[in-house]
């Protein structure tokens, strides 16, 4: 009975340090900026740096009344609230692994992925429906191969690298 | 059982503990990398770095991930690309329509695909063209051997010898010979005089391009250092610069450092005998060449057996790139070599005279520089460092590679930056560009080369006519005046045909000019042929025909590797000519000749199906 117990008194510690260094390593990583829209958090891993960079210069990042006109997440992901927490989880996931695991494999230059490009392509006309209601045409219809999609021209409007 | 749970749980914690630390340790590190991603600048001490040790080693200590890219070329595969690469194989064996091309100049014997700025001094040390004896005795008795002028731009001891030695007398130190020059590179860096250190490659004789060649210890910005380069500029209009050599943008030199050689240049005689450092070897009679005539240099990198040097006297001459009339800022047309070689041919008629039908040849040398001028991509402002030594992540420092190579074997890098499309596509799109400019080229040379056998003919035909004979033997100087037009066309057409071989990119630095440039070379050797018809006619030769040579015929020609035929100092006849590289001078691989076959006439029924 002591026994078990001295065992039991030790998880407990083991349990407290884990997280411990769990909410420390948490915290180290940033893990609260995750949970915001700032576009500074996507910058926290380096691999970011050019895009990130180019954002800044570009027409999106430029302020309006206080806030950027656009955030990375504004056009990275949906706008709709189920559908952006699970596409964040997904891609967060899928980031921590690639920058953890398998950094030294990443390419210089990032290409976005066809799921990311359709988040984009709807985001482009969240925001730009006024115009894109009345602008859109058929070279955009989803179905044909290799279909024009807004950023196939306004291709430097967030950031030049990566599309 | 309640025990067994606990002590699994404990397992796993302590599992799960270990792992969060190793994360907690993984982000810590990353972290670092971030906040140091500047740290070159400010952790490198120049006044580590002088003009007076060229050895990249040296300054490898202040920039470390350079000189790792660096010197990874010399420890990886060679690999080889459709048309260029690092691996050594023979161009001859490859292309053997280049030893009717060079017929009568050492190039004919030993060519081969180049390897990378590391071997270059090694290579050059090792090349049949830079071995008297050898050539000697394998139909180049007139051989008188390289001069200092061909080391320009492959040792990065240069400018420390020009400096030094040659007391800064450009005129002195390219007028020198190869070897009594090689001579002169010092044990820097605690390697030992004449040990098989300082024979080597890393900071010895054999150390090729380096850092100091196109980065200013002081700050490590880009300079030009080669004299021929900045003399070359500013005939073209450009301004001297008492640091970077030549005034220029930081885009400008971004390209400028590698025109210093990657140009056409000659070896301009000055007309005036100069002072330069002989060798004693000359006043010992018992040393003798191969052919048994005197040796006036010891062909090895050492002084031995008291030889030393000796002020002696000899023609000047002066490595000069052929730029007078291509202006800065204009395009290069190749037209602009044809007017500038004819301007200055009473002082320099010709590299050669080709053998088989004494035309007077211009041989041109790697014109990246040249074609590139022109290109879509200099129009845009892409600069030969932006695709040859694209940026790249290192942690999160963004550095440009330094093992220069092809761009093809990191499109990623090379050409993502710019453009969108994906690897593949974009390795097609330089496929394509680099197949049609080869069938092209291919196409040429099989003419060029139909067009030589046919002058030889007709040569020998007029040879055994008397009107063309002195004392009963072809008189070669009437029969040269006779074909005089021929021989113009085959001078231009060669100089177009070797200037897109010679140029390192298969026509992709400028795929326009290079068609434009192949073009006329087809032209030119179509018409003379012509021309040769004419010329048999009015002769009176009947049964004068006119050869189309192909891919078959010219596979005929193949010398295979190089082996020593006779004797020739401690070699035996049979032996391999480079014994001990196992990568240089070997047999292309298969499937480049298999494409090669299928380009002139284009079978895209195969190309397209690749």
């Amino acid at each position: 009975m002591k026994k078990t117990l001295s065992l039991f008194n030790i998880f407990l510690v083991l349990l407290f340090i884990f997280f411990i260094i769990g909410f420390y390593t948490f915290y180290n990583a940033k893990g609260t900026s995750y949970l915001s829209s700032a576009s500074e958090s996507c910058n926290n891993c380096h691999i970011m740096n050019e895009v990130y960079n180019e954002y800044m210069q570009g027409p999106h990042s430029k302020k309006f009344k206080g806030e950027p006109r656009a955030t990375c997440v504004d056009c990275h992901l949906p706008h709709e609230f189920f559908a952006k927490w699970i596409a964040k989880a997904q891609s967060g996931l899928g980031h921590a692994y690639a920058f953890t695991f398998k950094l030294d494999e990443l390419p210089t230059n990032l290409s976005a992925n066809n799921k990311s490009r359709e988040i984009i392509q709807q985001n482009c006309i969240y925001c730009h429906a006024d115009f894109a209601q009345t602008a859109i045409n058929a070279t955009t219809n989803p179905h044909a191969h290799d279909s024009l999609k807004c950023i196939s021209c306004h291709k430097d409007v967030g950031h030049k690298h990566g599309i | 059982m309640k025990k067994n749970i606990l002590r699994l749980g404990i397992i796993i914690l302590v599992l799960l503990i270990l792992g969060v630390l190793w994360l907690n340790n993984d982000i810590e590190q990353k972290k670092k990398d971030e906040a140091n991603k500047n740290t070159i600048a400010i952790s490198a001490d120049p006044s580590l770095l002088s003009d007076d040790d060229p050895n990249y080693e040296r300054w490898g200590k202040v920039f470390p991930e350079q000189l790792d890219m660096y010197l990874k070329v010399e420890k990886e595969k060679p690999q080889a690309t459709e048309f260029g690469g690092n691996l050594a194989y023979s161009k001859l064996i490859r292309f053997p329509q280049l030893t009717i091309l060079w017929a009568g100049y050492p190039f004919s014997i030993d060519a081969n695909e180049e390897r990378g700025h590391f071997w270059v001094q090694i290579d050059q040390m090792k090349t049949a063209r830079n071995n008297k004896d050898f050539l000697n005795a394998h139909g180049f008795k007139a051989f008188k051997g390289q001069p200092t002028a061909c080391m320009n731009c492959h040792s990065g001891w240069t400018p420390w010898l020009i400096k030094n030695v040659a007391k800064e007398d450009f005129v002195a130190f390219n007028s020198t010979n190869y070897w009594t020059m090689m001579k002169n590179i010092p044990a820097a860096n605690g390697i030992i005089e004449n040990s098989p250190q300082h024979a080597g490659a890393h900071g010895g004789k054999r150390m090729g391009v380096t850092c100091a060649d196109c980065h200013n210890p002081s700050d490590m910005s880009l300079r030009i250092t080669r004299q021929a380069a900045i003399n070359a500029l500013v005939a073209r209009g450009y301004e001297k610069d008492s640091i970077q050599g030549i005034k220029a943008s930081r885009e400008e030199m971004r390209t400028l450092v590698c025109s210093q050689c990657h140009v056409e240049y000659y070896f301009k005689p000055t007309g005036e005998k100069v002072k330069v450092m002989g060798e004693s070897i000359a006043d010992d009679s018992s040393k003798k060449w191969w052919d048994g005539t005197q040796k006036t240099y010891d062909e090895y990198e050492f002084w031995r057996d008291g030889n030393k040097a000796k002020e002696i006297q000899t023609n000047g001459i002066i490595l000069t790139f052929p730029w007078d009339d291509w202006k800065k800022g204009q395009p290069f047309r190749i037209e602009m070599f044809d007017e500038y070689y004819d301007k200055i041919r009473t002082i320099f008629g010709a590299d050669f005279i080709h053998k088989l039908t004494g035309a007077p040849i211009i041989k041109i040398q790697h014109p990246e520089s040249e074609l590139y001028s022109g290109g879509v991509h200099a129009l845009n402002g892409v600069t030969c460092a932006d695709c040859h030594m694209p940026y790249i992540r290192e942690g999160a420092k963004k550095i440009s590679q330094h093992n220069i190579t092809s761009p093809l074997r990191d499109i990623n890098s090379a050409c993502k930056a710019c453009h969108k499309q994906s690897e593949n596509e974009l390795r097609d799109q330089v496929k394509d560009i680099q197949n049609i400019v080869a069938s092209e080229q291919r196409t040429a040379e099989y003419a060029l080369v139909s067009f030589i056998m046919d002058i030889k003919k007709l040569r020998e035909k007029l040879g055994t006519m008397e009107q063309f004979q002195i004392d009963n033997k072809p008189d070669e100087t009437k029969i040269s005046a006779e074909l005089k037009d021929i021989l113009e066309l085959h001078r231009k057409s060669q100089m177009r045909v070797d200037f897109v071989n010679a140029e390192n990119s298969t026509g992709f630095h400028n795929p326009r000019e290079a068609s434009r440039i192949i073009f006329q070379a087809i032209d030119m050797a179509r018409m003379g042929q012509a021309k040769l018809l004419e010329i048999a006619n009015a002769n009176n030769i009947k049964d004068f025909q006119i050869s189309n040579l192909g891919f078959e015929d010219i596979q005929k020609l193949n010398p295979g590797e190089l082996y020593y035929k006779v004797d020739v100092n401690a070699h035996k006849a049979g032996e391999r000519y480079y014994e001990n590289e196992k990568d240089v001078n070997i047999n292309p691989p298969e499937e480049l000749l298999k494409e090669d076959k299928n380009l002139s006439p284009y079978n895209y029924k195969f190309i397209d199906k690749k």
